[in-house]
């Protein structure tokens, strides 16, 4: 089951949001959602979020700023997030309030919607921002792919383990650097506790953790690994051996 | 002192008088003129026939006809005698040095001859080597320290003389006290000694130089860059009046039209019209408050600095900025250095696109702080996000490309900075956290 939840001080968009919904229920019986609540009260629904008793599925559509209210988009946004962080929220804006990158920091939503775009394709956003929940809804549930997690500041982030070709450590530092298809991030920790939780992570050095699943090839007389999207590594001459083992099973 | 027959004495002293003008030769090319060289081979002569009667004229003569090469080439003073020292320097110490290995190959007695040819060509092999080895070094060093620099020349200068001098007074009194063979070999040790001292304290104190320029450079900078920030803060000023202005003249049209006085306000509005020299495009769109109130003059001045650039280069900015961001002092000039290149490279990136976006956010909460710094890429660029930390790589063909090796060095050396850059959908994207201290 999918709730959906509306908050937008404009009473007559609202009620174009709950036809967008309803006649996306009628194209699409096979899911089972229902509109939870829809209102022009911030405080009401902050209620709302505080208290739901259910387990549901969330999808969040919030307007960014309220006329008659201190409390914006965001501040409702980041108070979903505390307990729900797999909870799809689409922001409903205009182009000037937009704090584009702020939002994708703090909330990341999963879409934005603009007003000044008219209605059809507010529509076609709509559909879309569903489609797409449901599909990783699916997916979730499916097949539980292993995630990576670790946290930096406030914030915890999480990683397809899919995604990674290696992690290393800088011997002088504590950090560990993370070289995935799209990024190299680093953050605090250490190769030991990681190799014990991922068995796909073999480790190819005293100071890199390769995903077995994303080798390319190996170079034994270089003795580099390479990886499917070109990147390569160091692999140590001791741990050769092991590693075509390994990639041979 | 060791006999030599005056033929012999003579040819020597001509050979080490055309050794010097060779070697002047080889320092200062500006001056190998024809008349320079015959002049140079008839001062060898004459004064090797003089240093025969009058021993020990030759030198002070040789100096002499030495500026007198500077006839038409007119360096610095400073830059003349550092020559002349080096010059005669190169030529003593070879000549010791020649001198003392031959010396020591052959009996001057039964193998005169062989002696002096022995002389003569170390002499001159030891003298071009060490020349050629002094002007590679400085070739090398020319990269890191700027040789014109009055200041550094003087430097040098100096400690090439007070070498000379060192090493002509060991001679002299070793010559005086009749012992010269016998002191001439710790003679030659003691000036390689002295010369690696005099050579590394004089490159330590250009360093130091070196870094003190520097300083004041960065002084300097950060003055204009206040400035400027102190302009932008008064135009911001400036902006919010008119704002004001405008909302007033608008709220006066709106009474004009209430009490239906069509004619008056339609005059009114033409006379508005021509008034407001002020065109509301060109506004800078630079009006994020909060940009203005970050606490850091180093770093709100890089940011704001490379905004501007970017807007002048056409690239549409956009700043979100946290309210009150307080940064640490001791951060302050590392962010500034990282922010600097990251924004550099965002705009010579995103400026290959149709639309070039540059978008910077600054969130600051609890436990960190986080920079952000995203652009567009033209369509379809491919970017090995793997590759761009390795130094001499740069999506920009000529580019110093040694940017992002950079930042990453610099993250680095702070065990609570943490970088993390993505690559995804055309999108460019470099996050700086920094994590706070509890």
């Amino acid at each position: 089951m999918l709730n959906v939840a509306i908050c937008e001080d404009n009473l007559e968009l609202i009620d174009v949001y709950r036809l967008i919904f309803k006649n996306y229920m009628k194209d699409h019986p096979e899911h089972d959602m229902r509109i939870v609540i829809s209102t022009g009260n911030p405080t009401e629904f902050e209620n709302y979020i505080k208290y739901r008793s259910d387990n549901n599925d969330m999808f969040y559509l919030i307007d960014i700023e309220f006329a008659d209210s201190q409390t914006k988009g965001i501040d409702l946004a980041e108070e979903i997030r505390k307990n729900d962080a797999t909870a799809k929220i689409v922001f409903i804006t205009t182009h000037e309030e937009l704090a584009y990158l702020t939002f994708k920091r703090k909330i990341e939503p999963l879409d934005y919607i603009r007003k000044e775009d008219g209605i059809k394709s507010m529509n076609e956003s709509l559909y879309k921002d569903l489609d797409l929940t449901f599909q990783r809804l699916h997916e979730l549930k499916s097949q539980r792919k292993k995630m990576f997690h670790y946290s930096l500041g406030s914030r915890d982030y999480t990683i397809d383990v899919s995604n990674i070709n290696y992690l290393e450590t800088s011997s002088s530092s504590h950090k560990v650097f993370l070289h995935s298809l799209t990024e190299i991030t680093e953050f605090r920790g250490n190769l030991n506790s990681i190799e014990e939780e991922f068995t796909n992570l073999y480790r190819a050095h005293k100071s890199i953790l390769v995903n077995l699943d994303n080798i390319h090839s190996i170079d034994s007389l270089n003795k580099m690994i390479y990886f499917n999207d070109g990147s390569s590594c160091e692999v140590s001459r001791r741990k050769l051996p092991g590693l075509k083992r390994k990639m041979a099973q | 002192m060791i006999y030599l027959n005056t033929t012999s004495y003579q040819i020597m002293d001509f050979i080490n008088n055309m050794l010097f003008f060779l070697l002047v030769f080889i320092i200062i090319p500006q001056i190998r003129l024809k008349s320079n060289v015959i002049l140079a081979i008839v001062a060898s002569i004459t004064f090797s026939f003089i240093d025969i009667y009058h021993d020990g004229m030759g030198i002070p003569l040789l100096i002499i006809s030495y500026f007198l090469l500077f006839r038409h080439y007119k360096p610095n003073w400073t830059n003349r005698i550092l020559w002349l020292l080096i010059g005669l320097f190169t030529n003593a110490f070879s000549q010791s040095l020649a001198w003392i290995i031959s010396v020591n190959l052959f009996n001057y007695h039964n193998q005169f001859i062989e002696s002096l040819a022995c002389n003569i060509i170390l002499n001159y092999v030891f003298a071009l080597f060490i020349t050629y080895m002094g002007i590679y070094l400085v070739r090398r060093l020319s990269q890191y320290i700027n040789f014109n620099d009055p200041i550094i020349i003087t430097i040098i200068t100096s400690s090439m003389l007070i070498l000379l001098v060192g090493f002509t007074a060991f001679t002299t009194i070793s010559r005086i006290l009749n012992v010269q063979l016998e002191y001439m070999r710790t003679n030659i040790v003691l000036t390689v000694i002295i010369f690696i001292f005099i050579f590394l304290g004089t490159l330590y104190y250009i360093a130091g130089y070196i870094k003190q320029q520097q300083a004041i450079r960065e002084l300097e900078k950060i003055k204009e860059s206040n400035l400027y920030i102190k302009e932008l803060e008064d135009n911001y000023d400036e902006m919010r009046k008119f704002k004001h202005d405008y909302k007033n003249l608008l709220l006066s049209l709106s009474v004009l039209l209430e009490n239906d006085d069509d004619k008056y306000a339609g005059e009114k509005v033409k006379d508005l019209l021509k008034d407001s020299s002020m065109d509301i495009n060109d506004v800078p769109k630079l009006n994020n408050p909060n940009l203005f109130k970050i606490q850091d003059e180093l770093v709100r001045g890089i940011i704001i600095s490379k905004m501007i650039t970017a807007k002048n280069l056409g690239i549409k900015v956009t700043t979100e900025v946290d309210p009150n961001i307080r940064i640490a002092r001791s951060y302050s000039v590392s962010i500034t250095r990282i922010l600097g290149i990251l924004f550099d490279n965002a705009i010579e990136a995103c400026r290959k696109g149709a639309e070039p976006t540059l978008n910077f956010a600054l969130i600051d909460d609890k436990y960190a702080t986080e920079f952000i710094v995203n652009n567009n890429t033209a369509p379809n660029t491919k970017v090995d996000i793997n590759k761009i930390f390795t130094n001499g790589f740069s999506t920009k063909e000529n580019h110093n490309g040694i940017g992002l090796a950079n930042v990453q060095e610099l993250v680095n050396k702070k065990p609570n900075f943490f970088l993390n850059t993505k690559f995804e959908n055309d999108e460019f994207t470099v996050i700086l956290t920094i994590e706070k201290e509890n």
